[in-house]
């Protein structure tokens, strides 16, 4: 039986226990000797036969110390006796909440950009209590502040490498659907291209029966050769063609258009990162996210835009705005999705807006989703935390726009919400960032 | 003559389908959903559906699934611009898909599909009669 527990608040005054001046002292320590140090004192203190430390990268674990009584060092072993470590600790760190269960106790290490870090200790007969939550919460927050896993360096870089790897997640979601966008034209457009070879070869044998009958310029007509004409003329439905080639030609070049658009929209969104600020058009930017996008929202929602004309550019990290954007787009057309299915073929609507709002452009997305629940607002934009079924999100869209917009961008990103009506994220992006 | 149904969202496939294959010995009509295919299914006469998979509303494995119980007459194939093997799986043991078909396809392909799928009716419709009688004997 596990239960959840609340975090201590460690009184202010209270002195530093005596054990963790020689850890802190050995923050320039190589991570494996800090995480031995402390996870040992970790396990002395309370009184532990083992204890753990899981390194978290997105939602899985890629690194796990153990250090046991008797052992002098921290091995990267998932220990026998303790098979479900590993669950624990990412069920920690999701709910960000300590697990205290019968022998174990278990702590996620907080931090503005989510859980890096999950300690553990186990096998002692009593139960544990306040006190070793306590500890082992600063064992764990003093371990974040490591260089080796939370320094400000490996935070940043950590950050960069979570953008690439939702990046990639989302090209790979969105190139199923931009194969299918560019098969569909690629189908018509070829059917449409035999038709106009079939039903041209039929018109150039009406054509030539026509050159025919007058083979010499200024010469009468042949009689027999107009009887040829009018049969090959017979033979051909010539009111059907005379309707489908011009559509047929005009739904191909439709279809060209489409693909083409498909393809500017691509390059316009994977807009090469230069790490440099440079002045984006954000309608622009608007446009081809939604057009790569197109196959995530045209089956559950109509999409509106609402531009304003003349807005000035904004010095922006292009692709990771488009990112951004990218994301609260999807995240719009998923709300609408889970009404949508239960509505029937009813389809709800997105609004993409834009405006000058002072000396910051602001961007408007607002779906007819099913609003967000007042209960969960607070955790919209924490780092795993998702309301979508395991496989169809990662809890991480949202968490990475609010950092592109916030933290990258120096802006704002809020919603308002209204439960059964839909949900409206509003962007800021300040013209003079600095 | 024989009648084929297309369903697709995107009328320019349906249309450019239907000029292609123009001269084939089958009547063909038009549906822009899975709705709209139910109705045309409840007012014409019709032999096989060649449907998209990925539409609004109803999917094409959904709207031959509900035929395959309703009108076990009616043989499907399955044309998507977006397989996948859960696709595949799903069309063929719920949708009872004669053919699954992917975009782009050659239509002569599609013919030639249609063409066995009108050949094999009678002994599929036989067979689907079959075991339906052994599913209801068994239970």
């Amino acid at each position: 039986m596990s239960a959840e527990a609340t975090f201590p608040v460690r009184p202010s005054n209270e002195p530093l226990p005596a054990a963790f001046a020689r850890l802190l002292q050995g923050e320039h320590a190589p991570l494996a000797d800090a995480v031995t140090v402390a996870l040992e004192q970790a396990a002395l203190k309370t009184g532990s036969a083992a204890a753990f430390l899981a390194v978290l990268e997105h939602d899985t674990i890629s690194d796990l110390f153990c250090w046991r009584a008797g052992r002098a060092s921290a091995e990267r072993t998932v220990p026998a006796d303790a098979p479900d470590v590993v669950d624990a600790s990412l069920a920690a760190a999701r709910t960000c909440q300590p697990l205290v269960d019968a022998g174990r106790l278990v702590v996620p290490s907080l931090d503005e950009h989510g859980t890096r870090l999950v300690a553990g200790v186990m096998g002692r007969d009593r139960a544990y209590a306040d006190a070793d939550l306590w500890l082992l919460t600063l064992v764990v927050a003093h371990l974040s502040r490591h260089p080796g896993v939370g320094g400000t360096g490996a935070t940043l870089a950590r950050e960069a490498q979570l953008l690439q790897t939702q990046k990639l997640e989302s090209i790979g979601q969105l190139a199923a659907g931009i194969a299918h966008e560019i098969n569909t034209p690629i189908q018509f457009v070829g059917d449409n291209l035999h038709f106009l070879k079939d039903a041209y070869h039929s018109l150039e044998a009406l054509l030539m029966a026509c050159r025919e009958m007058d083979p010499v310029a200024g010469a009468p007509p042949r009689p027999s050769r107009c009887v040829e004409a009018r049969r090959k003329a017979g033979q051909l439905d010539l009111d059907y063609l005379q309707a489908e080639i011009p559509s047929a030609i005009e739904q191909s070049l439709e279809g060209v258009d489409r693909v083409a658009k498909i393809v500017r929209a691509m390059k316009a969104f994977s807009h090469p990162d230069t790490g440099e600020r440079t002045p984006v058009d954000i309608n622009a930017a608007l446009e081809s996210t939604i057009a790569v996008a197109r196959h995530e929202w045209k089956y559950v929602a109509d999409l509106r835009t609402e531009f304003a004309r003349n807005l000035p550019h904004v010095p922006c990290f292009a692709g990771e705005l488009n990112q951004a954007l990218l994301n609260i787009l999807i995240n719009a057309a998923q709300a609408i999705g889970e009404v949508v299915g239960e509505r029937g073929p009813d389809k709800g609507l997105i609004t993409v807006s834009t405006r000058l709002d002072g000396d910051a452009v602001e961007v408007r997305i607002a779906d007819t989703g099913p609003g967000i629940p007042e209960s969960i607002r607070r955790q919209v934009f924490n780092p795993f935390f998702t309301t979508k079924p395991v496989g169809k999100g990662t809890g991480q869209g949202l968490a990475i726009a609010h950092a592109v917009v916030v933290g990258k961008h120096h802006g704002s990103l809020t919603f308002e919400s209204a439960p059964g009506e839909g949900t409206r994220f509003v962007i800021r992006l300040p013209l003079d960032p600095a | 003559m024989s009648t084929v149904l297309f369903v697709d969202d995107v009328p320019a496939i349906t249309s450019a389908l239907k000029r292609r294959l123009r001269q084939e010995p089958f009547r063909m009509l038009e549906a822009r959903s899975a709705h709209d295919a139910l109705d045309v299914v409840a007012r014409e006469p019709v032999d096989v559906i060649v449907s998209d998979e990925v539409m609004p509303g109803m999917s094409g494995t959904e709207l031959l699934r509900h035929l395959y119980r309703t009108r076990p007459d009616i043989v499907g194939i399955v044309l998507t611009g977006q397989p996948s093997v859960d696709a595949a799986v799903r069309a063929i043991n719920e949708g009872h898909v004669y053919r699954f078909l992917t975009k782009p396809c050659d239509p002569l392909d599609l013919a030639a599909a249609i063409r066995e799928a009108l050949r094999d009716r009678d002994v599929l419709v036989e067979t689907r009669k079959r075991m339906r009688e052994r599913a209801a004997e068994v239970a």
